[in-house]
């Protein structure tokens, strides 16, 4: 490293960042004003850049230049990708990028709050070979008992899913093709899930996410396949548990009538949260309906409303995280840290982490005192002005929750 | 007025009988009619609603019982006319058909009236007793009850619902009756209420110290 450089520049840093923000090594040179050649140096480490070079670096990149200086932490176990075409390389980097910088978030809220236990089925199998569908019958069973959720319609997966201890990100990611992704992080003890905000559909984003769960369960200890087919047996099997979670062999197939018609299921998908398309999988897969039967249902469903969408499909709004955004909230609300501070201590850009805690936009540029106005006003019906000088007040009972 | 206790008819219920029992009893009386129905085949016009009747009466006993059987409700064994019931619990179980919109009939058979007495110990769980506090009962009686449409014109294979019942002392009235459809319901904990959120990061305890190097 040369001696007029930046001590303790982090090169990986910048492979991150340029992961993360999907530009080249040539794009960013060109924006820092330095040749492809030294950006190359700095990003092998065998040069660091001086500071004015690295100010510049970090203002294009947008993060603080001391970032640049903190060394990363242990790269969450490789995750699992619903496309693995060639085509999407580079959204791949940059996803995993977007999570590697969401566990740096977890990782800096955690040196203050304590996260919930992480509460999962466990599952050691190592081949896909293991992963029989009565072993996926039995994990979502399982896990339903462990988060007792009964074997009704889960309320809010969302909710359940955090409350199990896992990190979730839900951010527009501009990679619609890939709907999401989950690792295991070592340095957290926990896993992450990263879901795609691009389609506003609930129903599918709550299908993405038991996928994903699946994942994490079944397929913690599975080397990451670089064969198609074998990709294909793991994407399968995720698609099978996220089924077997969401719709419960014995309270769904008791709902469904025989012979199934998609209006039937149309009434059902409100109430169990799943797509027509999810419960014919499903009750192709508890061999109530036979290959033809699916098969007619799905032709009869692409007659009717075409390949992708279904009706209804956006009277159920997505899911939104909570626990990283709750415990941005608690250390303001508990005055560990005053809110401009936040995103100084973790290093990124405020837009950076308000997107991935699911928190407002510009939530970081607000005052303290006018959020406490803004609950305030949300916690019961507003007051009523009489036309005199006083403020009636509603009586204390309609408020109760 | 003792208070009302915080046991219901419809827990006990649940309590006693397994789920799998209450569902073994809707196809076993739905698969019973359709039996009754097609084996009338081929009887004449004038007394066929006689006679899918009757075949009713039979079929839906054949597996009324094969169903408490399989279910070790310990059923009574089919002889002539006796009814036939079984026991989980503190529950007797005993079945019998009504057209829609009728509950009268349970009332036509003796033994059936007899039984429900036992229910006299239920009757606190639905109005509170004036001086006696509520004991919990140790018998008690409920019934499946088949509705069918009262005409051989419609659904005359198959009951239009089907109900359980538990009746009042002197089965004039019903202290608690709902679909087997809506019933089963009641065996999923989480239906009705609200999921808890146990997504709450908690504040680590040495808080003061680290917010100093919070800006590292």
């Amino acid at each position: 490293m040369s001696r007029g450089g930046v001590q303790g520049f982090q090169s990986q840093r910048l492979s991150q960042v340029l992961a993360a923000r999907r530009l080249t090594q040539a794009q960013l040179a060109g924006l820092v004003g330095v040749s492809p050649a030294t950006m190359s140096k700095w990003r092998s480490g065998s040069q660091a850049p001086e500071r004015e070079a690295l100010d510049r670096l970090a203002g294009v990149v947008n993060v603080t230049p001391e970032w640049f200086t903190r060394a990363t932490s242990e790269k969450v176990s490789l995750p699992l990708f619903r496309s693995n075409a060639s085509a999407h390389v580079a959204a791949r980097a940059m996803l995993e990028a977007r999570m590697e910088w969401a566990q740096d978030v977890a990782m800096a809220l955690a040196e203050f709050v304590d996260y919930p236990a992480v509460n999962l089925p466990v599952r050691s199998f190592v081949d896909p070979d293991q992963i029989t569908p009565d072993e996926i019958e039995a994990a979502a069973v399982e896990c339903r008992e462990l988060w007792r959720l009964g074997r009704t319609a889960v309320q809010d997966l969302a909710l359940a899913i955090e409350g199990a201890g896992v990190v979730m990100i839900r951010e527009e990611t501009g990679v619609a093709q890939i709907e999401g992704l989950s690792a295991w992080s070592a340095a957290l003890g926990r896993p992450l899930v990263l879901l795609s905000a691009d389609k506003d559909n609930g129903y599918r984003s709550r299908f993405d996410l038991a996928h994903e769960l699946g994942h994490l369960i079944l397929h913690r200890h599975i080397t990451r396949p670089t064969d198609r087919e074998r990709h294909k047996q793991l994407e399968k099997q995720a698609h099978y548990f996220a089924g077997a979670f969401l719709l419960p062999a014995e309270s769904f197939s008791s709902e469904v009538r025989t012979p199934v018609t998609l209006d039937d299921l149309l009434l059902l998908k409100r109430r169990w949260g799943v797509s027509v398309a999810a419960m014919v999988m499903r009750l192709r897969a508890l061999e109530i309906l036979d290959e033809e039967g699916a098969q007619l249902l799905f032709k009869r469903r692409s007659a009717r409303w075409g390949a992708k969408a279904e009706p209804g499909d956006g009277d159920r709004a997505p899911e939104q995280p909570r626990l990283l955004r709750r415990s941005v909230d608690l250390l303001i609300d508990e005055h560990v840290m005053p809110r401009e501070s936040i995103p100084r201590h973790i290093g990124l850009a405020a837009h950076d982490i308000e997107k991935l805690a699911g928190l407002p936009e510009g939530y970081f540029q607000k005052k303290d005192n006018v959020v406490q106005f803004a609950r305030l006003r949300t916690t019961g019906p507003e007051p009523v002005a009489s036309s005199a000088a006083g403020t009636v007040v509603p009586f204390p009972s309609s408020t109760k929750r | 007025m003792t208070p009302l206790p915080r046991e219901s008819i419809p827990s006990l219920l649940i309590r006693d009988l397994p789920r799998d029992l209450v569902m073994a009893m809707e196809d076993a009386l739905s698969s019973g009619a359709a039996r009754a129905f097609g084996a009338a085949h081929g009887t004449e016009d004038g007394h066929l609603p006689n006679v899918v009747g009757q075949l009713r009466h039979f079929k839906m006993n054949e597996a009324f019982h094969r169903a408490l059987a399989a279910n070790h409700a310990t059923p009574t064994p089919i002889r002539g006319n006796s009814l036939i019931t079984g026991r989980v619990g503190m529950f007797t179980l005993g079945r019998f058909n009504i057209p829609a919109g009728s509950w009268i009939n349970g009332r036509r058979s003796h033994t059936r009236q007899q039984m429900a007495l036992a229910n006299e110990a239920l009757e606190p769980l639905v109005q509170g007793g004036l001086f006696d506090p509520y004991r919990p009962p140790s018998e008690a009686v409920a019934f499946f009850v088949a509705c069918f449409s009262g005409s051989l014109q419609v659904s005359p294979d198959a009951p239009l619902s089907i109900h359980i019942a538990v009746p009042n002392r002197d089965m004039r009235g019903w202290l608690f009756r709902e679909p087997l459809s809506a019933f089963l319901q009641r065996y999923e904990p989480a239906s009705g209420e609200v999921q808890p959120d146990l997504v709450k990061p908690k504040l680590k305890k040495r808080t003061g110290v680290a917010s100093e190097g919070s800006s590292a």
